[in-house]
């Protein structure tokens, strides 16, 4: 006898045989009661004498009974626990055996559930990678975005408000100071120390700000550098940043110290800490780096510190940080708004009451200066982490939902190929309920069958997940935040896990037991087609389901192919074939007055457009499908100052020729030439969108309209002409006004907006004679500009890059889910036409026409498929609902998309169907009957 | 091994080893147990029955003896224990730990004639 027969054989008398616990504990006290009577009798006591001592002996009974049957359940529960775990061995033994028998079943099965937990691991992952995981900042609940509001939307802060909303509501000041120990450079390897937020915060300074809401409060400019080290100059994005930005996100420096509130201050030399991307990548990763000096637009800045990997608080990808102090005259400007700000919310702060705060400052700001926070009445409190995220947790919730359908179908099929080999194994199935197993112990060994599955397909998709994830991070598109960071880890291998376990008992409970259900004798008798009616209805029940979501799921992919090909026929605006362009800064340093970089950039476009090659040559502030430009609000002549006269418009300084290379359509009037310089009248073209928000139907030229300028004599400006409206932000983008100036008018602060940078634009047939007449032309007036060239082609891809991905997922895992419908529809009909052969047989032999019996099989086939198609168009209708956010030009609803998959779908399920029954009825009518 | 018992441990310990001792030999019932320890000790050793039948059970609990009916000298049927396999390799452990404690602590309690006076 094996041990675990003796565990349960002692189990079986102990509890169904034995008598209970407690007299058993009686029992056996008694007995020692007797024996100990008669040694003591034995030993000369009388009977009465030694009974008395034998009980004394015992002592308290009831107690010792209590304790010794406590210990006797403790015993009881070992046992049953080691005869379930027996057991289990068993099961997963003969599960096992079996699905190494059915070779066919079991590659079927693990592959489909394979795939479809493969899938769904991998994007789990990305979904935790990117959604779900701690934002490596010392308090990411906390840490917030801050914009003041305007027409409804985020707008940048200007200095002025920003410095007198952060000290007028100062409420207790900033941690008092410990003094940094910056300036200690530290042993390679330890980080030092944050510089702390200085002990005094002077109203009107602001350097590291708090308010009763905030514990620290900052303002990033990004602007363009070019940075000298080495060989090459190169164009790096900075951040310059008030003094307490780096304790908003408490993160310690790699090497070093960070940026404090002493830095930048006037007489201290200027100093810098930079990512750690830019160290690596140029300056080789240098640990010494602490105290040497880089060039940043011909200015010596001193590095201080290095930052950790992956420091990108803003997701800006800025490459280095420096001080941002505010003179005198900045503080004081209220009306140029280019600040982005963030906080740390004091712990127990809401975003809500750091809102309302803040937004009372600015009400108050507004009263104070009507003219420059005109509209401005509010202030919007958002926490960082969502802002960028963005929308990719949308797309990704898609994306997991629709490979969640694509497992359900997964699991319909294989529960499908349960049910069929449940009907194969009756016979064995009956004789073990006939020697006892109970029903409980039957569906325990089907369940473990299918767990055993479950897990072995599970183990196969996380393999699989490996190599997904891997592709998913190389071919997605940039523009998902912390994507490179993504990796399956303990979390990721425990939803596999559970997943699997969910799948194997989505797929294997029912046909467990509705196979357990059945009695032995039924089931012996059954004979040797005993195929329930039942176990039919479910079959076609669960080809009804997956047919129903493959069709939601194609739908859905069928939109967002709709929408694609939309973006790729709509008008752009301008012609980007053949268009390069190369953004160029000019150091303040070297070009310090407006009129010394205007001459610059003339001079370099005037040798570009003799450059052989060349078809087409200008500048302009901004490039469309290049992410820069500003806004500002134009007010029509003669209508009075108010938010909702103002109209919001898209600002372009350009030189004449730039409408011509780009190819953006004149409508009315002219475009600029060399005539309108400074001095003359001042002109403004304007787009279509913007003509007909200003005055509606009437035609725009020779009107005037207000903007950019302080000065009320400078401030009106002359339509000279009307251009067709460009998607300045790519196709997916909505159309917005905008208008164009010319450079010679630049308004006075116009170079500093721009930072003193332009794109410059060639139109020609050869992209290497651009490239080459583009740097060419620039080093000829400055060889130490940087000249990064861009195709405006290629910025249009990438501009389409995330739509494109999406769809080519969404559409690959619907035709995924596609392929396992039609798999399943398939198999189901093949089999059961395979059954029914002995009764094809016969009543073919009796006359029935081969069509008569195809069309029987062919009906019976085709009400699930119908149902399906009618079910899957009902949850479709609700499904694309959620993909309304990246749907183009087509409605969640679209008729003609339904019909196209009802029909696609409906063809193939037809042929699925048409297939096996005209084969079923090939066979030779006398071997049909012999066999069955 | 537990090396760093506690008293009752320790004590407890010690009984569960004379048990599996009386044991080792073959099944016997509770009575037959407390018998053979009174024997085997020279009467010195008087297991209680509100001691001796609590860590009968618990050592069953344990999984190192098990327990089936048979038939006592009184022809009335008896609980008889026996090793189990997980026992006889517990024993041996129990046995170690005791001696290594004797070892430890006799020539404390118990040195040698010739040291006694001498400072350690």
């Amino acid at each position: 006898m094996t041990a675990q027969e003796g565990r349960l054989r002692r189990l079986l008398r102990s509890r169904i045989l034995g008598p209970s616990i407690a007299r058993q504990v009686e029992e056996e006290l008694d007995l020692h009661l007797e024996l100990l009577v008669r040694e003591l009798a034995a030993g000369g006591l009388d009977e009465r004498a030694a009974r008395r001592e034998a009980a004394a002996r015992l002592g308290d009974r009831r107690a010792l009974a209590a304790a010794c049957g406590r210990q006797a359940r403790g015993t009881e529960r070992r046992l049953r626990w080691s005869v379930l775990a027996d057991e289990l061995r068993q099961d997963v033994a003969y599960a096992l055996r079996q699905l190494a028998r059915a070779r066919s079943f079991t590659a079927m099965a693990l592959l489909t559930l394979a795939a479809g937990l493969g899938a769904t691991t991998a994007l789990w992952s990305v979904v935790e990678g990117v959604v779900l995981r701690r934002f490596p900042f010392a308090h990411p609940d906390r840490t917030v975005l801050v914009a003041e509001t305007w027409k409804g939307g985020d707008s940048n802060f200007s200095a002025g408000n920003y410095v007198d909303l952060a000290a007028s509501s100062a409420g207790t000041p900033s941690t008092a100071g410990t003094p940094s120990t910056a300036g200690t450079p530290s042993s390679a390897g330890t980080p030092s120390t944050a510089g702390t937020p200085s002990t005094a915060s002077t109203a009107g300074t602001a350097s590291t700000a708090s308010t009763r809401s905030f514990s620290q409060l900052a303002a990033m400019q990004f602007s363009a550098l070019n940075l000298a080290w080495g060989p090459d100059p190169a164009r790096v994005l900075a951040a310059r940043v008030t003094g307490g930005f780096f304790a908003v996100f408490g993160v310690r420096p790699l090497l070093g110290r960070t940026l404090g509130a002493a830095d930048g201050e006037a007489g201290e030399e200027s100093v810098a800490v930079l990512s750690h991307a830019l160290w690596a990548e140029r300056m080789g990763g240098d640990r010494a780096i602490v105290g040497k000096t880089i060039r940043l637009s011909n200015r010596p800045y001193r590095v201080v510190g290095v930052m950790p990997e992956r420091f990108d608080p803003t997701d800006s990808h800025e490459e280095l940080w420096v001080p941002l102090v505010f003179t005198p005259a900045q503080r004081a400007q209220h009306d140029e708004h280019y600040l982005d700000v963030v906080g740390l919310l004091r712990p127990g702060t809401s975003a809500r009451a750091a809102q309302a705060e803040l937004s009372v400052g600015m009400r108050r700001l507004s009263a104070l200066y009507p003219h420059d926070n005109v509209g401005r009445q509010g202030v919007h409190v958002a926490s960082l982490s969502a802002f960028i995220l963005g929308d990719v947790p949308r797309r990704l919730f898609i994306l997991l939902g629709a490979v969640g359908l694509v497992v359900l179908i997964a699991c319909a099929n294989v529960a499908s190929l349960l049910l069929a080999r449940g009907a194969v194994r009756q016979n064995e199935l009956a004789v073990r309920a006939a020697i006892g197993a109970g029903g409980g112990r039957l569906v325990r060994q089907l369940l473990t069958e299918s767990a055993v599955l479950g897990l072995a397909a599970g183990t196969l998709g996380t393999g699989l997940a490996f190599v997904l994830v891997k592709l998913f991070v190389r071919l997605a598109p940039p523009g998902i935040p912390r994507l490179g960071e993504t990796r399956i880890d303990g979390g990721v291998l425990l939803f596999a896990f559970l997943l699997s376990l969910a799948a194997s008992l989505l797929c294997g409970l029912v046909p467990a037991l509705r196979s357990a259900r059945q009695s032995p004798q039924t089931l012996l008798r059954g004979g040797m087609s005993g195929e329930g009616p039942s176990r039919d209805r479910l079959r076609h029940v669960l080809v009804a389901g997956e047919v129903a979501l493959a069709l939601t799921l194609l739908v859905g992919a069928g939109l967002l192919i709709r929408s694609a090909l939309h973006l790729e026929r709509l008008p752009l605006g301008f012609d980007p074939a053949g268009v390069l362009t190369a953004r160029v800064g000019l150091p303040e340093s070297a070009y310090p007055q407006p009129r010394a970089v205007e001459q610059a950039f003339e001079q370099i476009v005037a040798r570009l457009e003799k450059r052989p090659g060349v078809r087409g040559a200008s500048a302009g502030s901004g490039v469309p499908l290049g992410g820069y430009g500003g806004n500002n609000g134009l007010l029509p002549e003669g209508k009075p100052f108010s938010p909702e006269n103002l109209i919001d418009a898209s600002f372009h300084l350009v030189m004449p020729g730039y409408l011509e290379t780009l190819r953006i359509p004149l409508l009315s009037g002219r475009t600029f030439d060399a005539a309108d310089r400074a001095g003359g009248d001042r002109v403004m073209v304007v787009s279509r969108a913007l003509a007909r928000r200003a005055w509606g139907d009437a035609d725009p030229i020779g009107k005037r309209i207000a903007c950019c300028e302080d000065a009320a004599a400078s401030r009106l400006k002359t339509v000279i002409g009307v251009v067709g409206d460009v998607r300045t932000r790519g196709p997916a983008s909505e159309v917005r006004p905008e208008f164009y100036l010319p450079m010679a008018q630049a308004p006075q602060e116009g170079w500093k907006w721009l930072q003193r940078t332009v794109n410059l634009v060639v139109r020609g047939d050869s992209p290497a004679a651009l490239a080459a007449a583009l740097r060419g032309a620039v080093h000829e007036i400055d060889p130490t500009l940087p000249v990064p060239v861009v195709t405006l082609a290629d910025a249009l891809r990438r501009s389409l890059a995330e739509q494109r991905f999406h769809t080519a997922l969404l559409l690959g895992l619907g035709l995924l889910g596609f392929l396992l419908a039609t798999v399943g529809i398939y198999g189901v009909i093949a089999y059961f036409a395979s059954q029914r052969t002995r009764e094809i047989g016969i009543r073919m032999a009796l006359g029935a026409s081969r069509a008569r019996i195809v069309r029987q099989l062919a009906i019976e086939g085709f009400l699930p498929l119908a149902a399906g198609l009618l079910l899957g168009a009902a949850a479709a209708l609700a499904a694309t609902r959620w993909l309304e956010g990246s749907l183009y030009g087509v409605s969640a609803t679209d008729p003609l998309t339904f019909a196209a998959v009802a029909a696609m779908l409906g063809g193939t399920g037809w042929l699925a169907i048409l297939l096996p029954a005209l084969r079923a009825t090939r066979i030779d009518p006398t071997r049909a009957i012999q066999a069955g | 091994m537990r090396k760093n018992k506690s008293t009752s441990d320790r004590l407890r310990g010690t009984l569960d080893a004379l048990i599996l001792t009386a044991l080792s030999g073959g099944p016997l019932h509770g009575y037959g147990v407390s018998r053979w320890l009174a024997g085997r000790s020279g009467k010195a050793l008087r297991v209680e029955e509100g001691t001796l039948y609590p860590a009968l059970y618990r050592l069953e609990r344990l999984g190192w003896i098990e327990a089936e009916w048979g038939t006592s000298e009184l022809g009335r049927r008896a609980r008889f224990y026996r090793l189990t396999p997980a026992g006889t390799r517990q024993l041996a452990v129990e046995v170690q730990t005791f001696a290594e404690f004797v070892a430890a602590v006799s020539p404390i309690l118990l040195p040698p004639p010739a040291a006694l006076g001498e400072r350690a």
